[in-house]
């Protein structure tokens, strides 16, 4: 016959203090949140904080993950970043002038306020379906002159419209700016720069609240250097030197993307590029690769 | 006697019916198996690329109640203006209105490479440009002989 084993009665009461651990658990459980959130506002990691305004556009295609975006009021608050890349360092102030300065990693929902203007380098994002959640305003031959006066973009009822006024039916936070592809070989840097200014002041007007980013002139294939003098990359860096004060002189910012795309020699890679200045779908990765890790604190 | 009016009246349905298929004159043709052979047999001197829905809508603004199908390969980056549009219209109206848009994407293209890639011209001042039932077919390449042939060939 076996030996039937005590039942032990776990409930009993005053045995275990149940209820108290459990208030304490949740106690340090709501201190401990707020702890990481408290850290985590101050660190301004974007990725993990949650969204604070929504102003994401209709075509949002990525995951949905969290995006915050703050007044740019405060594109110059001191910041610590603790959970940045290893490769960046904290960044406590942005100046005009002076090229964003590499940065924590956004994801591609960054991209969903933005707009791209340009020209045929900046169509490609569209054609090459690059980033979908972004907007795209551009034309290919557009240079910085045309772009005041051309009406080369159709709207929905195919009328034609300048860059400028189509523009005006969006209201992005961002707006990235790459001209110049087209000029560079028979605008003077004077007037390029007179030109270019012109569109700045125009955008800065219709977009008063939205971050601007002016993209430098992308270099192009030593082939294309060498076999066009007016194409020299050492001319090109020239001006982007000029648009550089430019940025400076009108108050908004300037990304060096051409660093993305020189080679030991300061050109674009010959076999990135057939024609010596477009450039194949890896080349767009890497232009959205450098975006992403450039962008203002807390934009 | 019945019979017999009801066997005349069914062949004369038939004979209306083969009638009106044979007037038709519209093929159905595969656009994207088109599209392919010519990617494939015509010789581009850039990469085409498919594009998608909302770049074909922003190259050539049609009421989507006009077209049945298409198919749009182009370089679209500005290196060549090397494009290849197959449209299905709905109608024969609406064909002549998709023919109009591609006359109209083919003054575009000339405005943007006229300065800026002037050697594109060529291809611009002659492209193979069909139109045939609800059929509308653009080719923009430096080999027209093959295109107007792979065209010619699905159209038949």
């Amino acid at each position: 016959m076996s030996k039937k084993m005590p039942r032990v009665n776990r409930n009993q009461k005053g045995s275990f203090p149940a209820l108290p651990v459990l208030i304490l658990v949740i106690v340090l459980g709501f201190l401990s949140f707020g702890i990481a959130a408290a850290w985590q506002k101050l660190s301004g990691d974007d990725e993990k904080l949650p969204k604070q305004s929504s102003s994401q556009s209709a075509s949002v295609s990525e995951s949905s993950q969290p995006e915050n975006s703050l007044p740019e009021s405060s594109i110059s608050e001191e910041q610590s970043s603790p959970q940045q890349s290893s490769s960046s360092q904290a960044i406590t102030e942005v100046e005009f002038g002076v090229p964003i300065p590499e940065s924590a990693r956004v994801r591609s929902e960054y991209f969903d306020d933005a707009m791209f203007v340009g020209d045929s380098i900046t169509t490609g994002i569209k054609v090459y379906d690059v980033m979908s959640n972004a907007t795209v305003i551009a034309s290919t031959g557009i240079n910085p002159d045309t772009i005041l006066h051309s009406k080369v973009i159709k709207d929905a009822n195919g009328n034609a419209k300048t860059v400028i006024d189509a523009m005006k039916d969006y209201q992005p936070k961002k707006i990235y700016i790459m001209l110049g592809a087209n000029g560079v070989a028979f605008l003077d840097k004077e007037t390029m720069i007179d030109l270019y200014g012109q569109f700045v002041d125009l955008v800065k007007a219709q977009h008063p609240d939205s971050i601007i980013y002016v993209q430098s002139i992308l270099p192009v294939t030593k082939e294309k250097a060498d076999g066009d003098s007016r194409y020299s990359n050492a001319k090109i860096d020239e001006y982007n030197q000029a648009i550089i004060e430019m940025t400076k002189q009108k108050q908004v910012y300037y990304l060096n993307v051409a660093e993305a795309f020189k080679d030991e020699n300061g050109a674009l890679p010959s076999e990135g590029s057939p024609d010596g200045m477009h450039f194949n779908p890896p080349y767009y990765t890497k232009w959205f690769d450098y975006l992403k890790t450039h962008t203002l604190p807390n934009s | 006697m019945l019979k017999k009016v009801l066997g005349i009246l069914l062949a004369g349905c038939m004979l209306l019916a083969v009638a009106g298929c044979g007037s038709s004159g519209d093929k159905n043709v595969d656009l994207d198996a088109l599209g392919a052979t010519i990617m494939e047999k015509v010789t581009f001197t850039s990469q085409l690329t498919k594009l998608t829905d909302s770049v074909v809508g922003s190259f050539y603004v049609f009421d989507s109640a006009d077209v049945d199908d298409y198919v749009v390969y182009a370089n679209g980056t500005g290196a060549t203006a090397e494009e290849v549009a197959l449209f299905k219209a709905s109608s024969s109206e609406a064909a002549d209105r998709i023919y109009k848009l591609a006359q109209s994407r083919i003054e575009d293209l000339k405005f943007q490479f006229e300065n800026y890639v002037p050697a594109e011209m060529t291809k611009l001042n002659d492209p193979v440009l069909v139109k045939q039932g609800n059929y509308v077919f653009l080719g923009l390449s430096n080999d027209n002989e093959q295109m107007k042939k792979l065209f010619n060939d699905a159209l038949k």
